[in-house]
């Protein structure tokens, strides 16, 4: 797409620059950027398409809304992104049941599984050492891991769905992140 | 600097705490205070920043999945309705100066300070330089340059009789002209870019033809 001098390779700063100046076409690249992963999650935690769409739809609106007091301090856009998407589809969740969901999805199957991720998966360095990593960890601290970093549990509400001590589901996220965040180290050497 | 020296056990206390504001896990007061204390420990805040990659990583494992038919246009509906509800006034103050912030932050990183609130809800103006951009005495677009650290600079091009790409030239106080940058316009154009830290003051600004037929050129006061 050439509108407005937004292209496809614009960075996504500059689209945050412009959607932060009120212009919608930016939002529209960002949206053909993003609208595959950012569904792709969404559809994953919640499994509805219909639901999934509103969510991912609001996201974009949130996103755009709020791109001008977005701090790339504290993330990148994509993080951003992802994050809001992560939280409004938990938001939706929790709204639609008074439990915590039970992520026994194809995604979260996939990714317990220590099977291979589909192809479409993003393959970029770092994804791709904690993807990694991630497949190389004891069982109960992926799911720990993958509960808390994709559905948006709390380790007590880990605890209590596993029926494990507190302690001990705070261990298990905390010895997955500890070696997760090492195959990171590793990539910075 | 403060951390581990200053206050190991802080450090130590909040580690745990740590991991589930990255897994976005924690909230209330608990945030609230772990974020006060990485704002102002070194050694937690890159830590953070660490942990806070691996969870972005994880959360991008969700494999692509393509959205609903008209998924696109239905968004752009939106997305071109809250354009046109925002008022004239921010998008020509607020929202400039919240794009160089959003620049400021991605082109330098964390030596941004934040932008200080002016008490309205909008955020405070920094000190910027304007000027118009004007081809045959006709003005088809602004500069906005900050002079800070980090440097910046944004253009907006209307028309202007071109399409295609255009380079961003600047001519600086000594007489130097440095190549910024490139975009492509058509139509109506919004571009920003950092400027290096070394590259002095600003005076004007030049956009440039691939072809070197300079489009329109801004000149800030003295």
């Amino acid at each position: 797409m050439r509108s407005s001098g937004y292209q496809d390779d614009t960075s996504d700063e500059a689209l945050l620059s412009g959607m932060a100046l009120g212009d919608d076409r930016a939002g529209l690249v960002f949206v053909r950027r993003y609208q595959h992963r950012l569904f792709g999650l969404a559809i994953g935690i919640i499994g509805d398409a219909r639901v999934a769409e509103e969510v991912t739809q609001e996201a974009f609106i949130r996103i755009y809304r709020h791109a001008e007091v977005f701090d790339a301090r504290r993330a990148s856009v994509s993080a951003w992104a992802f994050t809001i998407t992560r939280n409004l589809a938990i938001d939706v969740l929790r709204v639609r049941r008074d439990v915590p969901t039970d992520p026994e999805d194809r995604v979260f199957l996939a990714l317990m599984s220590n099977q291979g991720i589909p192809d479409a998966v993003v393959t970029a360095d770092t994804v791709g050492r904690v993807r990694v990593a991630l497949a190389d960890l004891p069982i109960e601290q992926r799911r720990a891991i993958l509960l808390a970093a994709m559905y948006g549990w709390s380790a007590a509400e880990i605890a209590r769905a596993d029926a494990i001590p507190l302690g001990t589901a705070k261990s298990r996220i905390r010895l997955g992140m500890a070696k997760l965040r090492g195959a990171l180290e590793v990539e910075a050497i | 600097m403060s951390g581990a020296v200053d206050h190991p056990t802080q450090c130590e206390v909040i580690a745990d705490e740590l991991m589930e504001l990255a897994l976005g896990t924690l909230s209330g007061r608990r945030r609230s205070d772990v974020l006060d204390h990485v704002g102002l420990c070194q050694l937690c805040s890159a830590e953070l920043e660490q942990l806070s990659t691996v969870v972005e990583a994880l959360q991008q494992l969700a494999p692509r999945v393509q959205p609903p038919l008209g998924f696109e246009a239905r968004v752009a509906e939106k997305l071109h309705a809250k354009a046109a509800s925002r008022p004239r006034r921010s998008r020509r103050v607020g929202a400039l100066i919240a794009a160089a912030v959003v620049m400021l932050a991605f082109g330098l990183g964390a030596v941004v300070a934040p932008v200080a609130g002016n008490g309205t809800g909008e955020p405070a103006e920094p000190n910027l330089e304007t000027a118009k951009f004007t081809s045959d005495g006709k003005v088809i677009g602004e500069l906005y340059v900050s002079a800070g650290s980090p440097a910046w600079m944004l253009v907006t091009m209307r028309g202007g009789g071109w399409q295609g790409t255009v380079t961003c030239k600047v001519t600086l106080s000594g007489g130097q002209v440095e190549t910024i940058g490139a975009f492509e316009h058509s139509g109506d154009s919004t571009w920003a870019a950092p400027l290096p830290s070394t590259i002095g003051q600003v005076r004007s600004a030049q956009l440039v033809a691939p072809n070197g037929t300079v489009l329109a050129s801004a000149e800030l006061e003295e």
